[in-house]
């Protein structure tokens, strides 16, 4: 270490060096720090929720209902959906990658509030714990969906299960509030709406959904707490309610909901397809505006969850009509990064295997979903495996492995280390083929009328469920070794340089792992992120001239 | 180049990761707006569960109203809406600076939010008196039909806006106690605007549900 | 077709509705600049006493603090508040719609109208608070951004729910008065005025003719009745044009049943054969649901008299 005095200042610390001991991290207003805390958080109730899945699977190996009797299966299942939902997908892409990326893609120094992600990741704790107690205490099997009147008249720590899912809510609204607020006020000189990073565009239509629909869960919660302890009549039918009222409430919420589970997968696409195919974006005003529309759109077809409740015919109609737009801005945005890859450099790191990994699983995800919102169809596939695999390739193809994928690309820049590539992309291709392995055969059996949630099934379906049970040990054990990796990479892989994937949005150009304050300067922006051939800069060029 | 810069000619309660005053008053404002929009989400599912029931109950909702006395119901919205007025002339002392005004207005706000809780009060005991309790507890043969769902959703609806009442009181006799201890001023009103619009939040609110509910013929 | 109509007057409601939102604040601005006209000037003045220019003396603050004028030197323009006209202005806006809002429910009008004016009244006075009291008039574009789609939103979930409440086939209980007041009747809670109530519908006759029957005579049997069960549904649709008088008619017959006292169901027309015992009667026992779907009869006989001589 040289010693002289050439004004040089020690070297910054990285936010993980900056503070030491526990206090400064969960006191920590440090978004960096936030995310990381998330994220440990979400792996672990991930893996909780694994477990559930894991008991869920085994029993499912054989037609009889042997591992587990009926209720203890309901639980299982109940606990997996609730875990998953609640205290995973909704949080974790948001949460964790949102929260770290968001201001250094902005070139900001913080969010908007700090103090109210700091509150946002206590009250997900608060909720989670809630939630968690249920189990404790005996567990619930109304399903996540708690559907009444069942679920406003079983006896059980239904309550605390709903009131860990109110608390929830908020930690959701936080989070969206913080992300609206920054991006509308904190982006740098230059960063114009249109030049925006799309993972911003994707964070903003997320957050507004979380936003306005939350809410809406927060007082289904609310009321079903007050229908079990009171008995208001609002929801069950004995009392004078309508259960079917349940579903509308419960069900406007958790449609958009899948959105803010999707959206920022989308967005973790964009960036990384540009990213690892060295190509500027294709049809970046389609993408940003189909989130938008995504957004939009999907809140007004939750109606195709309650096909066969009840609801009258010609509402069923409309909402199925309305669930066959979606394809439309969906598919504009997977076109869009299709063609993006053309003619790019593709280089297969790991983040690229997971957009193609993305691509295949949330192609047949979303075809699915389409076939699901035909009305005809849909009257024989509801609550079938079918649309158990449905939204597993969706919701776990499309947004949780996107989200890993994303960890996979931003990882370098949390914790300045490498993984190891090799292990990830044959581990990457391990997921993807077990993924397959464990759902693909659910279509068939659902198709063919195997019932969800059920304990047992008829024999002639028992060949393909253990093709599903092996393909979820492997998929278990494949997530482990990830798991396995990531880790070993923060703490002894090698050391990343600022930027290793060769990227344009602001992120990468601060060092790895950022500073406390993110940047040492207010950076400047003069086009998107995505401008790798240069074209952007001449046209920015050409306009400067033009006008001199 | 320290490693945390803003403007130092920034006054002192702008925090250092925004630029300036100004964009942190905006952001702050934005962020309420957002807030009052979840909120707005949250009472639109009571303003939903009436809709539902009363299109399905008519002769219930009909019974049920007359049960609950509209003068009472008129006088909290008179109330509530002075109250917005006094709210809005404190923020204006506020920001002209009257400090001692401004506070006054804020704890008259506050006494008339008082006097709305206590309306309440006489009204839900005229209740209680009757044998109206919510939900399975309730004793009352006065209302014909499905009384039990009508007033579940209006102990519900006005309870929770009656909750959201208490809180506001409460922030904003914090929010007295900020101004005259010279946090919140004409410069610094954000926290004044703010607490305004979650006050006037809570009067749209009753102003939908005194209607809704008390003047359904 | 009913159901569209309903879905089509929900829409318009609705549309209607947000237009008043939108259109309103021009309509609340009439308003205020009436108002503030007459009682801004004369009856606030003491108020304004305290305007720019007045010395105020802070009670923690040693020196004097002059007020400076009501046009801030802020460039920021959020600093500016709105005029005390204004506010007062909208203040009394808001007094009088209210008065407004009680005065109509007094005048009593039909139930189903009533609830529009109430929320029409009501859209009213929010703009009123949302533009002047928020100060979302002249605010930045975000926040009407944020106000829009928020009720966008909640808009979407009043109408497609109703969509569905209101297109479903299936009857709520019947609503009328009184038969809620036969069920709670029916199931033990005491209302006034009903106690002589035992259930089952009101026969106005039942009758067999001829009286006397002898041996190859068809007897004919009738009833009448009232408050059966799913004649207020007749009555809709008949009233609604889908089914003609005769229909409603043979309809509402089918709601009773004949049952003659061989044990046979749904004839009106019984032939007395040699089996009818002479001197014994044959019965024809109307049977009915009421609107409780409490199950009421009715008998009415005739006698069975030995066949006369041909002579």
């Amino acid at each position: 270490m040289s010693t002289e005095t050439e004004a040089v200042e020690a070297p910054e610390p990285s936010y993980l060096a900056a503070h030491r001991g526990w206090k400064s991290w969960a006191f920590s207003v440090d978004h960096k720090r936030i995310a990381v805390m998330y994220l440990v958080a979400t792996t672990l109730f991930m893996i909780a929720g694994g477990v559930m899945a894991g008991l869920v699977r085994i029993e499912l190996f054989t037609a009889a209902g042997d591992l587990l009797d009926a209720d203890q299966y309901n639980r299982a299942f109940t606990l997996h959906g609730s875990i998953m939902v609640f205290l995973v997908i909704i949080p974790a892409a948001p949460a964790v990658l949102g929260n770290f990326v968001l201001p250094l893609m902005l070139g900001a120094r913080d969010v908007a509030f700090p103090k109210l992600n700091l509150a946002s990741f206590h009250v997900y704790m608060l909720g989670a714990s809630m939630l968690l107690m249920a189990m404790v205490l005996g567990s619930f099997d109304t399903g996540w969906t708690f559907y009444t009147p069942y679920s406003s008249t079983t006896v059980g720590p239904v309550a605390w299960a709903l009131t860990g899912v109110f608390i929830l809510g908020f930690s959701s609204i936080l989070t969206g509030l913080n992300f609206i607020v920054t991006i509308h006020k904190m982006r740098p000189p230059g960063m114009t709406w249109l030049r925006l990073p799309l993972m911003l565009w994707s964070m903003y239509a997320t957050s507004a959904v979380q936003i306005l629909a939350t809410p809406v869960l927060a007082i289904t919660v609310l009321l079903l707490i007050i229908e079990r302890s009171i008995g208001i009549g609002i929801f069950d039918p004995t009392l004078g309610g309508d259960p079917v009222l349940f579903q509308h409430f419960f069900w406007f919420y958790s449609h958009p909901a899948v959105y803010i589970m999707i959206l920022p997968a989308f967005g973790i696409v964009s960036e990384m397809v540009a990213v690892h195919s060295q190509r500027s974006i294709f049809g970046y005003k389609g993408i940003a505006g189909s989130s938008l529309a995504i957004a939009i759109v999907g809140s007004l077809v939750w109606g195709h969850h309650m096909f066969t409740s009840g609801q009258s015919i010609y509402s069923s109609v409309l909402f199925s009509f309305l669930t066959f737009f979606i394809a439309v801005p969906t598919a504009i945005k997977v076109f869009s990064w299709v063609a993006t890859m053309y003619k790019g450099r593709i280089q297969f790191t790991p983040p690229m295997m997971y957009v193609f990994s993305f691509l295949a699983l949330f192609m047949i995800g979303g075809l699915t979903g389409v076939v699901l919102g035909a009305l005809s169809i849909d009257v024989h596939l509801h609550d079938t495996y079918y649309v158990v695999a449905h939204f597993h390739y969706v919701m776990m193809g499309g947004a949780i492995l996107t989200y890993i994928g994303g960890l996979h690309h931003w990882w370098p820049k949390m914790f300045g280390r490498m993984y190891p590539m090799r292990l990830a992309n044959i581990t990457s291709a391990l997921v993807f083929i077990s993924f397959n392995l464990t759902f693909l055969p659910m279509f068939v059996v659902g198709s063919r009328g195997m019932p969800r949630r059920y304990y047992e099934y008829i024999a002639s379906f028992e060949s393909l469920n253990q093709i599903a049970t092996v393909g979820a040990i492997c998929l278990g054990a494949s997530l482990f070794v990830t798991l396995g990796y990531l880790i070993y990479g923060a703490f002894r892989g090698e050391i990343a340089s600022e930027n290793p994937w060769n990227a344009k949005s602001l992120e990468w150009q601060t060092a790895s792992p950022p500073i406390e304050h993110n940047f040492h300067y207010q950076p400047t922006v003069s086009s998107t992120p995505y401008d790798y051939d240069g074209a952007e800069a001449e046209e920015e060029q050409k306009v400067a001239e033009a006008s001199k | 180049m320290g490693a945390s810069h803003h403007a130092s000619d920034q006054p002192e309660w702008v925090a250092p990761f925004f630029e300036s005053a100004e964009q942190q008053r905006s952001a702050a404002s934005m962020g309420m707006w957002l807030f009052l929009a979840q909120e707005i989400l949250f009472f639109s599912g009571l303003f939903m569960a009436y809709i539902a029931y009363r299109w399905l109950y008519p002769q219930t909702w009909l019974s049920g109203a007359e049960v609950l006395n509209k003068w009472m119901g008129a006088a909290n919205t008179v109330v509530l809406l002075t109250s917005s007025l006094t709210m809005v002339l404190a923020i204006r002392d506020l920001q002209l600076k009257k400090t001692v005004m401004a506070v006054r207005w804020i704890w008259i706000t506050v006494g008339l939010a008082g006097m709305f809780l206590v309306v309440k009060a006489f009204e839900y005991a005229h209740k209680f008196h009757m044998g109206i309790f919510p939900g399975s507890h309730y004793e009352g043969g006065a209302v014909e039909g499905m009384a039990g769902v009508f007033f579940g959703i209006y102990y519900t609806a006005t309870g929770l806006h009656a909750l959201h009442v208490v809180i506001g009181m409460g922030l904003l006799g914090w929010l007295a106690m900020k101004i005259r201890n010279g946090s919140v001023t004409a410069e610094n009103d954000v926290l004044a605007e703010n607490l305004g619009l979650y006050w006037h939040l809570v009067d749209l609110v009753w102003i939908f549900l005194f209607p809704m509910l008390y003047l359904v013929k | 077709m009913e159901i569209l109509l309903n879905l089509l007057v929900s829409f318009g409601l609705v549309a209607v509705g947000i237009c008043f939102i939108i259109l309103l604040p021009t309509v609340g601005q009439t308003l205020v600049g009436v108002f503030s006209a007459v009682l801004g000037e004369q009856a606030f003045s003491f108020l304004k006493r305290e305007e720019s220019g007045t010395v105020v003396r802070r009670v923690d603050n040693p020196g004097p603090v002059i007020v400076p004028d009501v046009e801030e030197e802020h460039d920021d323009h959020h600093h500016e508040p709105a005029s005390l006209e204004t506010y007062l202005g909208v203040y009394g806006a808001l007094l009088v719609l209210t008065v407004a809002t009680v005065g109509v429910s007094e005048l009593g009008m039909v139930q189903r109208h009533a609830i529009f004016w109430a929320l029409v009244v009501a859209s009213m006075k929010a703009s009123l608070v949302i533009a002047w009291f928020m100060h979302v008039k002249g605010g930045p574009s975000s926040t009407h951004m944020i106000l829009g789609t928020s009720a966008f939103f909640m808009v979407v979930f009043f109408t497609l729910t109703m969509a569905d409440l209101a297109t479903r086939d299936f009857a709520f209980a019947e609503e009328s008065p009184e038969t809620v007041v036969k069920e709670a009747v029916r199931e033990g809670r005491t209302a006034a005025g009903w106690s002589d109530y035992s259930g089952g519908p009101t026969f106005i006759s039942v009758e067999v003719t001829p009286a006397t029957a002898h041996e190859g005579t068809t007897l004919t049997c009738s009833a009448k009745a009232t408050d059966l069960y799913g004649e207020a549904k007749l009555v809709e649709l008949k009233e609604a044009g889908e089914i003609n008088a005769e229909e409603f008619e043979a309809r509402r017959q089918e709601l009773i049943t004949l049952r003659w006292s061989d044990g046979t169901d749904g004839r009106k027309a019984y032939n007395v054969t040699r089996f009818d015992r002479v001197g014994g009667v044959v019965t024809c026992t109307a049977i009915a649901l009421d609107e409780v779907m409490v199950e009421g009869s009715k008998v009415a006989s005739a006698t069975v008299v030995e066949t006369p001589d041909p002579t």
